[in-house]
């Protein structure tokens, strides 16, 4: 029978199809190839991400591109299983309905805390665990690599080193704040839309041209894991893509020496590119450079020439030093300090309070931690994040945080392990003493660390902060039943708690039949936590249909006792394991 | 309830509820716009759509009428594929040739509901096929020459090239 879709209908089909996907049905015929070339031009968003050749050629062997290149390729078997796992995990991805469910293994005492490919991607969140006993277990299932790279990229504001910390904060209820990427924040379940994976770190420019010339209508541009980011490719972009708003270059740097140890020579960086970006874009609202290797004289660079930026990472490269003291008039979201570095938080404050970045929102700081007297020049500030590691015995700085009046405060201490948190019961109290609206608070350590707060803290925290919604602690600290019971009279919607050892069941039970706007509860390497946990939020979820509740637990044994006794769930109760792999 | 008379292209007539009618963006606007009455007798013609896509149209509307409307497209929502109701699937599960007429009645008739449950299906039949299963699915020809074959899986490179 002889019937052919028109063009509009072939557009409608081709937007429930991945990025892969479409490609592919460019070499169906001439008619599906302008329909494709139709669609992606319409598109305003584009990922460039570069993945290992394992997962790529999983994956153009699963859309089934492949068959045409068979003869240039050829797989390994490993690869032919990978691509069932693609498959189901493209399946998921599609039927996940809340980004909550993205499963992320977070494991107990003694085991590994985390099955990964050896990835590139997955690098920048493991980094900081190399050091303490944390294992990682190389070549698992590509599911958990996805879930993780989706989820460390979904995290923008909050780059941390703390699987546990990234993990709450990606399932946190509360939008980190308004510039948040806009791609990463209204798009993370759709990734494979907006995502062309490449299978090797270096692009040639002419692929990279005859990409971004598909995509000439995009506002918003990602590039990840590319190690190209230089005046060429600046040009190019500018060129290709008039439109563009929102620029981010994730771990690419662009000054790779050839194999005679010379610099290519259209591989270098200069004021040109720069220029060249803020006369195309005088939009350009939001970039990102993080990870790219740029030293504070490169970065100034950037921030001269880029004058309308409300949003700014440049977390993770060599130096910030004075850079930031050229933030334009606009800045109102700034990322910035490297947590491998030796600049200290206090030095990076006062760069930045020199001038217009005294007047930010929203400031996330990684590196040494310091003196925070600086705060008092800050006159907009409301969500605060501050990673950091001290060498100091028991440093006093972080009350000076008192000097804010915060809506949300993270703070995470790293290399601290079976040490003491730098925050003590006094300097809590004082720096929450003028955030009576804050909403989200975040103290995480490495993992067994100690946290120096008792049940007072939470306790004092329940009047200091009584619109609290959020909570986020972890560490074997003096913390027991009776700190989480005074928990009940704030209006919690996410709590979440690890490596506890005196919290039992009875705290969690209490707190989840009294609050009943809590939405989401995860509890991680709790010894004393059981299955009655489970069977209380079954009665509780049965009781209220109203009531909705994720519950993320990690022991593995206590899955298997769940499971052999084959409970039923109400419809409005979720419970995750998130030990059950493999 | 009042009934409407519909002409397929090959002039067979069907009688329909008002409500069913409506549902069809485009009938409901002709309704509208024209006033047309349901006792004026006269079959309205619904021309690009024969008597056997027309009747399974109809069935399709028929057993959907209570459905709630479908919100409107927004680029935000997700557009996923595995929610095919089971009764759709089995309504579905015709020749390629007739899925794509009913693509194309409902993209005419302006039906998002049945727009969007076929566009899926298809989308489903096109993941995970190469190009070459594709064109037998469908019953598409080839239309490249070699060059420009070539041509396009250089363009696609990015994701194929080792």
């Amino acid at each position: 029978m002889e019937c052919r879709l028109d063009r509009d209908c072939l557009i409608m089909i081709f937007e429930y199809l991945s990025m892969p996907e479409k490609l592919k049905c460019r070499l169906v015929s001439h008619e599906w190839s302008i329909a494709v070339d139709k669609l992606i031009a319409g598109q305003q968003y584009l990922e460039v991400f570069a993945a290992n050749s394992s997962l790529v050629a999983a994956s153009v062997e699963a859309t089934g591109i492949s068959s045409y290149s068979s003869n240039q390729l050829s797989f390994n078997s490993a690869v032919r299983s990978a691509k069932k796992l693609w498959s189901s995990v493209n399946a998921k991805l599609m039927a996940q309905p809340e980004a909550n469910d993205v499963e992320v293994a977070v494991a107990n005492n003694n085991r590994p805390i985390m099955n990964v490919m050896n990835n590139p991607i997955i690098n920048p969140i493991i980094r900081e665990h190399r050091s303490n006993e944390y294992e990682l277990m190389n070549v698992c299932s590509p599911s958990n690599l996805l879930n993780l790279s989706s989820y460390y990229w979904t995290y923008a504001f909050c780059a941390s080193s703390s699987l546990f910390s990234s993990y709450s904060f990606a399932n946190s209820t509360i939008t980190s704040h308004e510039y948040f990427h806009s791609f990463c924040d209204c798009y993370p379940r759709q990734r494979h839309k907006y995502s062309v994976i490449l299978d090797r770190k270096n692009i040639s420019f002419e692929t990279f041209n005859n990409l971004l010339s598909k995509f000439s209508n995009i506002l918003s541009l990602v590039v990840r894991n590319v190690d190209q980011l230089s005046d060429v490719i600046l040009f190019m972009i500018t060129q290709q893509c008039p439109n563009v708003q929102s620029l981010s270059f994730c771990n690419c740097s662009g000054l790779k020496k050839d194999k005679n140890n010379q610099y290519a020579p259209l591989n270098c960086l200069t004021d040109y590119g720069w220029r060249l970006l803020s006369n195309s874009y005088p939009n350009l609202t939001s970039l990102t450079l993080r990870q790219c290797k740029l030293s504070e004289s490169q970065l100034t660079k950037v921030i001269q020439h880029c004058k309308n930026l409300q949003f700014l990472d440049i977390s993770d490269n060599i130096c910030v030093g004075r850079s930031v003291r050229y933030l334009g008039p606009s800045i109102e979201c700034l990322i910035c300090g490297d947590l491998s570095n030796d600049e200290g938080i206090d030095t990076i404050l006062s760069n930045i309070a020199f001038a217009n970045g005294r007047h930010v929102k929203y400031l996330s700081i990684f590196g040494a931690l310091g003196s925070l007297k600086t705060f008092s020049e800050f006159d907009r500030l409301s969500k605060l994040e501050l990673h950091y590691y001290t060498d100091e015995e028991l440093p006093n700085y972080l009350s000076d945080i008192g000097m804010l009046s915060l809506t949300s405060l993270v703070l995470e201490q790293i290399r601290c392990y079976e040490s003491p948190s730098a925050i003590n019961v006094t300097q809590f109290d004082q720096m929450l003493a003028r955030s009576p609206n804050l909403r989200r608070l975040q103290i995480t350590g490495d993992f067994d660390w100690n946290l120096r707060l008792n049940d007072n803290s939470l306790k004092k925290l329940t009047t200091l902060c009584p619109k609290l919604q959020e909570i986020t602690l972890n560490g074997n600290g003096s913390l027991t039943d009776y700190g989480i019971m005074h928990l009940a009279n704030l209006p919690l919607v996410q709590l979440s708690l690890s490596s506890f050892h005196a919290i039992t069941d009875y705290s969690i039970k209490s707190i989840m039949r009294k609050v009943s706007t809590l939405k989401q509860i995860t509890l991680v390497d709790m010894p004393q936590i059981t299955e009655r946990v489970v069977s209380k939020a079954i009665a509780v979820c049965a009781n209220d249909e109203r009531r909705r509740l994720n519950l993320t637990l990690s022991d593995e044994q206590m899955s298997k006792r769940v499971r052999r006794r084959n409970l039923t769930y109400p419809n409005n109760l979720r419970v995750n394991f998130d030990s059950e792999r493999g | 309830m009042p009934i409407i008379k519909l002409l397929s292209s090959d002039e067979e007539p069907f009688e329909v509820d008002v409500d069913i009618a409506r549902m069809s963006i485009t009938l409901r606007t002709m309704l509208d716009d024209l006033g047309i009455e349901e006792d004026d007798g006269e079959p309205i013609p619904v021309q690009n759509v024969n008597s056997s896509i027309l009747r399974k149209v109809i069935q399709w509307c028929t057993y959907h009428k209570n459905d709630p409307p479908t919100p409107d497209d927004d680029e935000q929502r997700e557009k996923r594929t595995d929610d095919i109701p089971s009764w759709d699937a089995d309504f579905l599960k015709v020749d390629q040739g007739t899925l794509f007429e009913i693509i194309l009645a409902a993209n005419y008739l302006d039906i998002k509901g049945l727009l969007d449950v076929t566009c899926k299906t298809v989308a489903n039949m096109i993941r995970g096929k190469t190009p070459e299963e594709i064109r037998k699915t469908f019953n598409i020809k080839n239309d490249f020459t070699p060059q420009e074959e070539e041509q396009i899986r250089r363009e696609n490179e990015w994701c194929e090239e080792k």
